[in-house]
């Protein structure tokens, strides 16, 4: 398989300025409404940073980011990105095909914590009475990572991922044919994961 | 009488169309898959291992169901012989450990009598292996005329050297290494050298 060639210069270029100009209207009314839909607040992700807050008691989480989409903000964003001729656009679009949902949060910890080796979460069981099965736990001496899954009539349709760094909190739920969004993205081609990885949420 | 019925059939609808939609379904699938795994005579509950060490597992994987058939899946595209390999197998469990040179009496010994039990239940010792403070024991289940399960225990003094992995279902021990390398368990690749090392001399 042909590896794709990543040419991030070519994005809106050529007839870009005229593309800029038809993304602006959209996304500025995607921005304004956006906000009423309840895109910038999860329960969920409130609860589980409230229950690591409660095991922490040294800990302070300050919101930065807090991202909920459902199907309809998801079906948005494919559009957007399919305005794109770009290969991460592509990338995006191709993963977001199989995305029913996709909930973010971003915590700084006001009070950084010094070492995260012995850090119990007991409160995380909370998920797992929930349905939530731990797939992948690491403790190490600057970061936890939980990765919890959910099976929905024989196959993985949620994912939860935890991960704990000394002054960071990141929280996501992927809800969708999540067997399929892995099979795309080994297909693409290698760099794919790692491009997600490198979100700067 | 008339409005009780209603409110009976509504009941009965409302139960039917949440266990139809899968609401009911995801704890008792996985419930399922828990309970049909102790049961396996390839399985080892690695939580007894917990106590050794005295503190939390700094990694810990348990794929198993869905996870297991959705990891296969995706692979497929890349690696058809891994998917083939990873469709026979019903889980796979890793617990890794830091070990203190003070603990390492006690988890030595310890070592020795779950092989020794697990000699008992049936288990065929393949490899054992000591050089100075480091051991290497790997263990199968036949069952059936078939490899069930297997297991490797690596023990070291030091930070993520001790590792425990059950590998349930049917697995040839050549392709250990090859497990390892997918799910990024170093151990596994390890104990794979030791082996091909003893079958060649």
């Amino acid at each position: 398989m042909a590896s794709p060639v990543i040419r991030s210069s070519d994005t809106l270029s050529a007839p870009g300025s005229r593309m800029k100009h038809r993304l602006l209207i959209p996304l500025a009314l995607l921005l304004f409404v956006l906000p009423m839909t309840g895109c910038f607040y999860s329960r969920e992700i409130a609860q589980t940073r409230r229950d690591i807050e409660r095991d922490l008691p040294g800990a302070d989480f300050e919101r930065e980011v807090v991202v909920n989409l459902g199907p309809l903000s998801l079906r948005t964003l494919r559009w957007f990105t399919g305005l794109s001729e770009d290969d991460d656009a592509r990338h995006a679009r191709l993963l977001l095909r199989d995305l029913r949902r996709v909930k973010v949060g971003v915590y700084r910890n006001e009070r950084a914590l010094a070492s995260l080796e012995a850090v119990d979460l007991p409160q995380l069981r909370r998920l797992e009475r929930d349905g939530w099965e731990p797939a992948v736990v690491l403790r190490e001496r600057d970061e936890v990572v939980h990765v919890y899954y959910r099976e929905h009539r024989g196959t993985v349709r949620d994912l939860y991922v935890v991960a704990l760094a000394e002054d960071e909190l990141v929280l996501a739920r992927l809800r969708g044919h999540l067997g399929r969004v892995l099979a795309r993205a080994l297909q693409d081609d290698e760099t794919g994961w790692h491009d997600l990885a490198e979100i700067d949420w | 009488m008339h409005a009780l019925s209603t409110s009976a059939m509504r009941t009965v609808l409302l139960c039917f169309l949440l266990a139809v939609l899968g609401f009911v379904h995801p704890v008792q699938a996985q419930d399922d898959v828990t309970n049909d795994l102790t049961s396996d005579p390839g399985y080892i509950d690695l939580n007894t291992v917990e106590s050794w060490f005295g503190d939390q597992p700094k990694v810990e994987v348990n794929i198993k169901g869905a996870l297991l058939e959705l990891v296969a899946e995706a692979s497929r595209y890349e690696d058809p012989e891994l998917a083939d390999l990873l469709t026979k197998l019903r889980a796979i469990q890793v617990r890794g450990y830091d070990l203190s040179p003070s603990g390492y009496g006690t988890a030595e010994a310890r070592m020795q009598d779950l092989g020794q039990q697990l000699e008992d239940r049936g288990w065929d010792t393949v490899v054992r292996v000591r050089e100075d403070d480091e051991y290497v024991n790997m263990f199968v289940r036949v069952s059936d005329g078939a490899i069930a399960g297997l297991m490797v225990m690596t023990l070291a003094p030091g930070d993520e050297e001790s590792f425990f992995v059950n590998i349930v279902g049917e697995i040839d021990p050549q392709q250990i290494g090859r497990i390892g390398r997918t799910f990024d368990i170093d151990p596994l690749d390890d104990t794979n050298a030791v082996y091909q090392n003893r079958n060649q001399n």
